[in-house]
């Protein structure tokens, strides 16, 4: 049933580009910051004084930073909490996903952050790295609710709606 | 060239943004104008797809 679902889904937004079309190249292709992260868990979100959501921390614990990687470079370190990516709060791995599907390697990310032990707040420039994860399904050009304004700004400037796509799935 | 631009606002986010804006179903698509009214939404998934492209030829 969830499959059916889910098709019905994809099949939905295969149809709405194929109505409108997508014959450019809007430069959305992803990035990376090089790291992995998890949920804090409930003494590592209060110790850092996090702020919540339905019981879900903001924030990202790094886990691990790849060598040489943009995060690593940017001074990002095992330990540290990731609050924001370019101004996005970040309360789950599809947050930080969503930022990087909608960013392009070479840009530059600003990224919120609060230091491991002293939680002391701190804010860092990283410069993306190239994404080698193939993207899939829907290409979104902007995620988040802080890209909402961008988006308007476009389709003001550009004669276009704003088609948002609203998830609710638990991740 | 398309007709719109795409953002994509998951949970809990997605909440705030059903407060602020009326007839906005989780899961679904809405569809604003530029100044951030909206024109019409689609909870998902939809029994005909082509509900999904109705909403898309809104204006």
């Amino acid at each position: 049933m969830r499959r059916v679902k889910t098709q019905t889904i994809l099949l939905c937004l295969a149809l709405s580009v194929a109505a409108f079309g997508q014959d450019h190249d809007d430069g959305a292709h992803g990035a990376t910051l090089g790291i992995e992260t998890r949920q804090p868990t409930k003494q590592e979100g209060a110790d850092a004084h996090l702020g919540a959501i339905a019981g879900r921390w903001c924030g990202r614990l790094v886990t691990s930073v790849e060598a040489e990687g943009p995060a690593l470079k940017a001074g990002l370190a095992v330990g540290d909490i990731l609050l924001r990516m370019d101004a996005n709060d970040l309360y789950s791995q599809d947050d930080l996903d969503d930022a990087l599907r909608v960013a392009e390697a070479g840009q530059d990310a600003t990224l919120d952050i609060k230091r491991a032990g002293t939680h002391k707040e701190e804010t860092l420039t990283a410069t993306l790295g190239a994404s080698s994860a193939a993207v899939e399904g829907y290409l979104w050009q902007f995620a988040g609710p802080s890209q909402l304004e961008d988006a308007l700004a476009l389709a003001k400037a550009e004669g276009k709606t704003v088609l948002v796509g609203l998830s609710g799935a638990e991740t | 060239m398309e007709a719109v631009v795409r953002v994509i606002i998951r949970r809990p986010h997605a909440y705030k943004f059903a407060a602020d804006h009326e007839n906005s179903p989780i899961p679904g698509l809405v569809l604003l104008d530029a100044e951030g009214k909206v024109l019409g939404a689609v909870g998902l998934p939809v029994d005909d797809p082509a509900e999904v492209v109705e909403l898309l030829r809104t204006k």
